[in-house]
Formats: structure tokens, C-alpha cells, sequence
């Protein structure tokens, strides 16, 4: 059994002009000690699925259908007292703007305290004990746990929201553009953190970001969004080497390298479409290159054309 | 000396401090430095790199060279006028050859202003010729830039736009007084991965049909390779490193350039990169009289870095590192 | 460059200038403020006590217009001199006189349509008093800085502490009794230190976004940079305190009636609960006593429900998904 399965998520933001369709249909599993990375421009969904996976939608957000399965179990199915045991114990995030969640007049290690003692009977010495061996497993120095916040760096605050995301062991982790705030040194340094931890305690990953080289460096399975939708979700290396879908390779080819000769980059046409009122058909079929008769009319199945690599487009078939 | 070759931008010790009162009742100040004697040269037609952390002055440095701030020293000569000594008419015409494109297309774009109005304004306060003129060359500006037909947002608000198209308006602004040079702060970091490579694509493009030479400031090294002709790296208000793209990327002399480097993710699964050791400790104080400013970080430091701050060394053709062990190597 | 110079062969433009001239002169500006407008309204529209709010402001309006009729009947139903001949005590509510007559048999109910007129003219004139200098003190004094900031804030905190009322009275005293219009004068010079304060601190942090620096790249005057990039911005910022700010100058001119600092020659509802309280009336006569109290209520209720639903309209994150 996978640790996490979605099946068929289909999500909706209400909103005065009406309702978005942010997630549509999107399947993935994950197994235990997996890393999946979700890549896709703004407003993709990314960030949706992962809101739907800790249950902590806005309350605008309508669930249309589908189901998240962790453990064997439906999130979506769940109160919030079950939802709040599950929250950091089984599942934990690590947010984009996270560092700046931290409450600036309670010191760091203060609030991790808190977080640990919420979730279990924990005395305050064994409880500070957690805070200096997460410290130092997160490569802070743990004799700056009762710094407060504004003492710290981007970089340092970041590590300590990592430190508290940790400090229930849970079984997955989700990750929001933990980076995309830091400088590229800070990055670069923050990803091996991360790489290097989420292989150590053997946790499940889900590491969203819209940069697909940071994905490149960090996961072992991929899924690309676009409009809402997967439209591929293959292991990296065939993500990369044997890509299938046209928006993929678009992408790939839109992304500037440091390595490499200096090749004209290849903008894709037109803008992501307007999710109050998506296309018929493939919702990539404005702006791809590929695209013929059919793409207007008819919505393309996601398939499994190779061995673990899924597909959604006409013109990509199980051989 | 060919044409091409002029020295459109001649920057010489630009230096930027800021004074910040401690409180309002203390007499005593506090001093910041954010730009520290920077030198650069920039051509007819060329682009010019910044690249940096945030907070390292590359933002400092594009303001100053627009105008929008003054510098504390130094001098900036732009097709050779000093642009610091410019007031009146003379400013106002100035304001005419060098142009900006910020970061932010969200902010950038006055919500209450039509693309029309927008883009008409330089125009308008430059005293451009007649209405007639003015609207011809504004839809002129919007069909360059590719917003295609022009007359489908000449009348539109900034809210009815996406990011890129927001940024595009951005350019055709900076572009309808026909500048020289233009700034670019930071201009597409805000922007989505497949509508990035549009603009940068666009800015090149301008460059080879209008002749244009940008200061490109970024943080982003790929897209720097990807627009320069020349980069610069500055650290900490200091200019540590300067030469031809392909060679500052290929064979980098200061360590704070190879560990930004090292750093830059790339996007292939199957690349193994070295990792350049760069220490993560605290920042002191800065001191610029003594030490090396890299010196709190460099894995590699000698007496030397402690005694003494670099100076800027050509140590290939056109390739100047500010780093007293890279010399000597 | 080459390329502006080709105007008159470009056949692009030639079209679009042909389609531009058959369409509207310079085509869709008021159209897309009319779209703007739209989207406000759907906000304001939502908010059920602005709806109600405006729908008293309407009454209040229709009723200072019907002012102008009751005289035109008959001229016993003017508010100030008409005098019923058959009545020359105060009396209730009868087929000629629906709310009743005052002491001297005036009809209440000419006076109270004609105390509506003057709440208008007295809350608007002088909240737009105060939100037009407050506006241009605190664009300029934001954008200006350093000198002009300093002096201009100062003023603006001597004015602040002041103590309205009070000052009022005094001068009221020394000058002898004070015309509606001398009224409206003080409490707009009285009023605008706090929208100033309001309007600099927006300017501060508007004349730091990009927009405005791109303005000062293209050369555009410090004027220009206040007027058109700035003013606009902070204007529905003023509208709000306007709304406000006749909520105060309404109370504050029916308070000094009420004390006997209005002027003798205007009704306005202030005057005529006055006239109830000085001739002893106050417990006797409800019919006379209620209608202009519960209109002072309702009408400052209205200005400060559509200013909240307004505030809602301008400030998004107050905004009820």
C-alpha cells in the first residue's frame, strides 16, 4: 500500500466571478521514503494539492470530488480533531514564506517547544532536549535555540522551520517553495539539507517549487501541472531524457542553463489559460505547437504509456 | 575606434553610503555602505551584467546610475557628461537617453493609468511632438514590444493584463524616447519560467534592431549567461569580479564567484556538480579600510585577506578578480 | 531611430487611426471607468448595511428636495415665517398639519424636509472642506518631505488638539452668532489635520512604488508625479474620510444649535430641537421632540454605514470572500 494516493482530485475555488478550476482530476501515489516533485508555473494548482493534502483549504475552496488517501485512510473524509492528529505527526509542510511565520517576540526554540508539546505528552526538558538534537540534525547551532527570530538569517529561519517540521517525525513532508525566497547560495545549501534529511529518517517528500532544476536536483519522480491538471509524472531521468508531453518539452526549452552551449531559449506562446472558463479539449491546446483537430474538442486521457510514466496528450499512445 | 567600441558608460569609484539616525534624539549616526568603489565600463550596444545576493547594492547601483538616487563619491560619465553635476534642461534630456525597467510589473504599471496614458507619458514631459506624434509612437512602442495588435491595449488597465504582458508595457515605456541605455533591475525574476524567456528574448532582440546597451542586474547567473556580454559580481557593495561571460563562467577567479556558481541548481537529473565550499557564518561588522570584504566567508583565506582589501587585477585579457590568492596562483 | 519617421506610409496605423475616428474619438476611456465603477458597486452591493445605509441617504435626499414644495402650497407651511392662523399654541399631528405645529404654529414637518436640506449643505460642503485641504496637505507634505513635512505636520498637530467645541463657542461669543456658512468654514479648518495625517502616510508609501519612480525617469515635474500618479491613488482613501467627516460636521452643527450657538435665521433640526428644550416642551410634545432626533440618528447612520461599506470597497483585504 502507498503511503499517500490521490485519486482524482478535482478542486474548485468559488469567487465572485465565479467557480476557478484549480485542480482537476489529478492522481498520484507516493511511497514511503518516495520524493515526488510537483513543478508548474503560478497558478497551476501545485499548491492546491498540497493545501487539500494537510486540509488546510480557505474556506472558498470547494471539493468537487475524488479522494486523498493516506495510510489507506481519506483525509478529506475526516473532522478536524482527526485532521489535527494527523497535521505534523503524519504529515508536515514546510511553507514558501514560512520563515516569516515565526513569531517574533517568542525565541526560536520556544516555539518548537510548543509545537512538540501540542502533539504529545512531552516534559519541557525532553522537550528542549528534541529542539538541540533537531538543531544540530538541521545544521544549526544548537546554543542559538533561544535566539529570537530577527537574530537569525533567511537561511538559519528557514533550517528552524525545517527543525519544526520535523520534530514529530512525521511520515511525509510537504515542501512549498521552501527556497524561493533565498539567495542561491542559501538555496543550493537548504536543498542538500533537505535531500540529505529526507533520505536519513526515510520520510516521503513532496517538494513543490516552479523551478524545475531545483526539482531536477531533489526528486526521484516528477509530475508536471499545467492549468490544474498532471500532464506528466514519469521518474526524472525519463522526465528528462524521454520527454513525452509538448508543454514539458516547452518548458525544458524555456529554462536557461549555466552548463551547456548557449542556445536561443523557446518562450512559449500565448498565456497559462484563464481557469474560470478552461478550454475544451486539452487545456494546453492554445499555446502547444503539436496540437491538431482533436486538442480543441477533446479532452486527452493520462495514461501510463511506459512503465511509471504517465501522459496526458492525443499524440502520445501506450506502445 | 569603431563605432561600437565607444564608451557609452564610464563609471568611476561610485561609492554610496547611508547615513541612518539611530533615534530621533541621538546626534549619533549610523553608516551603512552599500556601494563601495565600483568601476565600470559599458559600451555602445553592449550588455552588462550586475549579478549578486540581494542586499549586495547591484539595486543601488541601477538607481544611482538612473538617477533616482545620489551617490555619496565617485563619478558617472554617461556618453561623457557627468550625469552627477546634470540639473534643469539638461537633466530632463538625460532623463530622455537612459531608461529603466524595474523588477516588480505589478508595481511598476500605475493601476489607474491606461497602457495609453503609460506610455505616453514620457513623451508628454519630454514635449515629444504633436498628440498625433505621440499616439504613433506609442503604438509603434507597443507593436516592438509584441503586443500585437496594439490598438487591442492601448486602452486597457494594468489589471487586465497578465505579468508578461504588464512587463512588456514596461518595455515599450522605456523604449518610446529611443534611450541608449537601458536598466534593467531584476526584469523578469518575477515572472513564470515560459513567459521569462519571452521578454528575455524580446530585451535581446532590442538590443540588435535598436542598438540599445543595458545594465542587466540579476541574481540569477543562468539567465546573466544567457543576456551578457560582460558580467560583474559584486558582493557586499564591492565589484569582486569582472570579465566576458563565457570566461568569468568557464574559469571564475574570485571564490565568491565559483561558490555562486556552484550553487546555480541545474536542470538535468543526471548532472553531478562539484560543490564549492562557501562557510555560512555570521556577517561582522562591515569594515572596508582593512580586511577583504569576502573574507568572513572564504574557505581559503590567507594573512594576506586579513591585512589588506584587494585591489581589482586583471589577471587574463579583460578579466579582473579582486582576491589576493587567486593573483597569485 | 528610423522607424517613428514612417507615419505617414505605415498602412497598419493608417487603418487602426481610420478604425480609432469611426469608433470614439479616443475610444474606450469612459467606458473602462464605467466598467471600474461596475466592479465597484458589485463589492458595495454586497454589503447589506451600505445597501441600507444608501437607501436612507436616499430618503434624506428625496426629503430635501420635497422642502420645496409645502411654502409653494401654502404659504403657512413655510418653515421659518408661515404661521398657521387657526393655531398659536404647539399642537399634535392633524389632516393639515400631519406632524403637528411648533410653539407659534409652525409645521414641523416643512421644517423638518428643510432640516434635511441644511444637514446636506451643512455635513457636505464642510467634509468636502476638510478632505480637499487635508488631501492636497498630506500628498504634498508626503511627497515633499524634509522641511515642508516638518511644518506642515506640525500645524496639522496644533490643529489636531485643539478643542473643537470649545473654540467654537468661544468664537461664537466674541463674533456674536455664527451664519451656517461661517459654521461650515470652522469645522472644515477644523477638520483636516487628520486626513492629512491619513492621506501622508499613504503618499509616503505610494511615492515609493515603482510606478512613480518610473515617472521620475521619464522627467516628470513633482507636480505631475503628486496630481496624476499619487492623487489618484490616495482619492477613495479621502472619499471614505469625507463620508466620515459629515457624520462629525452634522453632529457638531446640531450640537451648537441645540446649545444656542446656531444661527436664528436657518431651520435646520439642531434649531428645532432647541426651540423644544427653551420652551419647555422637551417631555410634552414627543410628536415635535422625536422626528428631528431620530433624523440626526439616521442620517449620521447612513454617511457612517456607506462609509464602512466604502472602506470595504477600497481596502481588499477586508473584503468577505
Amino acid at each position: 500500500m502507498s503511503l499517500l494516493e490521490i485519486r482524482n482530485l478535482t478542486l474548485h475555488y468559488k469567487t465572485t466571478k465565479g467557480m476557478v478550476q484549480a485542480v482537476d482530476k489529478v492522481s498520484f501515489s507516493l511511497n514511503r521514503g518516495e520524493s515526488m516533485g510537483l513543478v508548474g508555473e503560478s497558478g497551476c494548482g501545485k499548491t492546491s494539492v498540497a493545501m487539500g493534502i494537510m486540509k488546510i483549504l480557505p474556506t472558498n475552496a470547494v471539493i468537487i470530488g475524488g479522494e486523498i488517501l493516506f495510510k489507506g485512510e481519506d483525509i478529506l473524509l475526516k473532522d478536524d480533531e482527526e485532521i489535527r492528529r494527523i497535521r505534523w505527526k503524519g504529515i508536515s509542510m514546510v511553507f514558501q514564506a514560512a520563515m516569516n511565520a515565526l513569531n517574533p517576540v517568542i525565541s526560536v526554540g520556544d516555539q518548537i517547544v510548543e509545537a512538540i508539546q501540542a502533539h504529545g505528552r512531552v516534559s519541557e526538558a525532553d522537550a528542549w532536549e528534541q529542539v538541540r538534537e533537531l538543531y544540530s540534525l538541521v545544521g544549526l547551532d544548537p546554543g542559538r535555540r533561544k535566539s529570537y527570530p530577527h537574530e537569525y538569517s533567511g537561511g538559519m529561519k528557514q533550517r528552524a522551520i525545517i527543525a519544526m517540521s520535523l520534530a514529530c517525525s512525521p511520515d511525509l513532508i510537504i515542501a512549498d517553495e521552501p527556497t524561493t525566497a533565498l539567495d542561491v547560495i542559501m538555496q543550493d545549501q537548504i536543498i542538500q539539507e533537505i535531500v540529505a534529511l529526507q533520505d536519513r529518517l526515510d520520510m516521503a517528500m513532496v517538494y513543490i517549487s516552479h523551478d524545475i532544476s531545483v526539482i531536477a536536483e531533489t526528486c526521484s519522480k516528477i509530475g508536471v501541472m499545467y492549468a490544474g491538471k498532471i500532464v506528466e509524472y514519469a521518474d526524472a531521468d525519463s522526465l528528462f531524457y524521454d520527454t513525452l508531453h509538448p508543454y514539458t518539452k516547452a518548458l525544458l526549452s524555456s529554462y536557461p542553463s549555466i552548463k551547456g552551449e548557449i542556445k536561443r531559449l523557446n518562450p512559449i506562446p500565448g498565456e497559462p489559460p484563464n481557469l474560470l472558463d478552461p478550454p475544451v479539449g486539452c487545456r494546453f491546446d492554445p499555446r502547444c505547437p503539436e496540437r491538431e483537430e482533436i486538442c480543441n474538442s477533446h479532452e486527452p486521457e493520462y495514461l501510463e504509456v511506459k512503465e511509471g510514466h504517465f501522459v496526458a496528450c492525443h499524440f502520445v499512445k501506450p506502445a | 575606434m569603431r563605432e561600437n567600441d565607444k564608451i557609452l558608460v564610464d563609471v568611476k569609484g561610485l561609492t554610496k553610503i547611508y547615513s541612518l539616525k539611530r533615534n530621533i534624539f541621538s546626534r549619533s549616526r549610523e553608516f551603512v555602505t552599500a556601494v563601495y568603489d565600483v568601476n565600470i565600463r559599458i559600451k555602445n550596444g553592449e550588455i552588462f551584467g550586475l549579478v549578486g545576493e540581494s542586499g549586495s547594492g547591484k539595486t543601488t547601483c541601477g538607481r544611482i546610475l538612473s538617477r533616482l538616487e545620489e551617490p555619496t563619491g565617485g563619478q558617472i560619465f554617461i556618453k561623457g557628461v557627468d550625469i552627477r553635476l546634470l540639473k534643469g534642461q539638461d537633466l530632463q534630456g538625460f532623463r530622455k537617453n537612459v531608461q529603466m525597467i524595474f523588477q516588480d510589473p505589478y508595481e511598476s504599471l500605475n493601476p489607474r493609468m491606461t497602457v495609453a496614458d503609460t506610455v505616453m507619458e514620457p513623451l508628454e514631459v519630454q514635449r515629444v511632438g504633436d498628440y498625433e506624434e505621440r499616439e504613433y509612437r506609442v503604438w509603434k512602442a507597443l507593436k516592438i514590444v509584441e503586443l500585437y495588435p496594439p490598438g487591442d491595449y492601448l486602452f486597457r488597465f494594468p489589471h487586465e493584463l497578465s505579468g508578461g504582458q504588464r512587463q512588456r508595457v514596461a518595455v515599450a515605456r522605456a523604449l518610446v524616447v529611443e534611450p541608449d541605455f537601458v536598466i534593467a533591475d531584476e526584469p523578469v525574476s518575477m515572472l513564470d519560467a515560459s513567459i521569462r524567456a519571452g521578454i528575455l528574448n524580446l530585451l535581446l532582440d532590442l538590443r540588435t534592431r535598436l542598438g540599445l546597451a543595458y545594465l542587466f542586474i540579476t541574481h540569477d547567473l543562468a539567465v546573466a549567461r544567457y543576456m551578457c556580454d560582460r558580467i560583474g559580481v559584486i558582493f557586499k557593495g564591492k565589484l569582486v569580479e569582472l570579465g566576458k561571460t563565457e570566461r568569468l563562467i568557464g574559469n571564475p577567479h574570485h571564490p565568491y564567484t565559483k561558490a555562486l556558481l556552484s550553487a546555480v541548481p541545474i536542470p538535468d537529473p543526471r548532472a553531478e556538480r562539484e560543490r564549492f565550499r562557501f562557510e555560512e557564518r555570521e556577517l561582522p561588522e562591515q569594515t572596508f579600510d582593512r580586511s577583504c570584504v569576502f573574507l568572513p566567508r572564504c574557505a581559503a583565506s590567507g594573512r594576506i585577506c586579513r591585512k589588506e582589501s584587494p585591489e581589482m587585477v586583471e589577471v587574463e585579457e579583460d578579466h579582473y578578480s579582486a582576491c589576493h590568492l587567486s593573483t597569485e596562483m | 531611430m528610423q522607424e517613428y519617421r514612417e507615419k505617414e506610409r505605415d498602412k497598419e496605423w493608417l487603418d487602426y487611426r481610420k478604425g480609432r475616428e469611426v469608433k470614439t474619438g479616443l475610444g474606450g476611456r469612459w467606458g473602462r471607468w464605467a466598467t471600474t465603477l461596475r466592479g465597484h458597486w458589485d463589492i458595495f452591493k454586497r454589503n447589506r448595511l451600505g445597501l441600507f445605509g444608501l437607501v436612507l441617504l436616499i430618503i434624506f435626499a428625496a426629503m430635501a428636495l420635497t422642502s420645496y414644495i409645502p411654502p409653494l402650497i401654502d404659504t403657512m407651511y413655510d418653515p421659518m415665517t408661515g404661521v398657521d392662523p387657526d393655531i398659536l399654541w404647539t399642537q399634535g399631528p392633524t389632516k393639515a398639519h400631519w406632524l403637528g405645529t411648533d410653539f407659534i404654529g409652525r409645521d414641523i414637518l416643512s421644517q423638518l424636509l428643510v432640516g434635511a436640506r441644511i444637514a446636506f449643505l451643512v455635513g457636505i460642503t464642510a467634509a468636502f472642506m476638510a478632505v480637499a485641504i487635508g488631501t492636497s496637505v498630506g500628498l504634498i507634505s508626503g511627497y515633499l518631505g524634509k522641511r515642508v513635512d516638518m511644518v506642515l505636520m506640525r500645524v496639522a498637530d496644533i490643529v489636531m488638539v485643539l478643542p473643537g467645541l470649545l473654540l467654537i463657542l468661544i468664537l461664537s461669543a466674541v463674533i456674536g452668532k455664527l451664519s451656517v456658512w461661517n459654521l461650515v468654514i470652522i469645522i472644515g479648518l477644523l477638520r483636516w489635520a487628520s486626513v492629512a495625517r491619513v492621506i501622508r502616510s499613504q503618499t509616503l508609501s505610494l511615492r515609493e512604488r515603482p510606478y512613480v519612480q518610473a515617472a521620475i525617469i521619464s522627467g516628470a515635474s513633482k507636480g505631475r508625479i503628486i496630481f496624476r500618479h499619487i492623487g489618484p491613488n490616495v482619492l477613495p482613501l479621502s472619499f471614505l474620510y469625507m463620508t466620515f467627516g459629515v457624520t462629525t460636521a452634522i453632529l457638531v452643527e446640531a450640537a451648537l444649535a441645540f446649545l444656542g450657538f446656531g444661527d436664528p435665521g436657518t431651520v435646520s433640526w439642531g434649531m428645532m430641537l432647541q426651540w423644544v428644550w427653551k420652551t419647555g416642551n422637551m417631555f410634552r410634545a414627543p410628536y415635535w421632540l422625536l422626528p428631528p432626533g431620530i433624523c440626526i440618528s439616521l442620517i449620521t447612520l447612513s454617511f457612517y454605514l456607506i462609509g464602512r461599506a466604502l472602506d470595504e470597497v477600497i481596502n481588499p483585504r477586508l473584503r468577505q470572500r
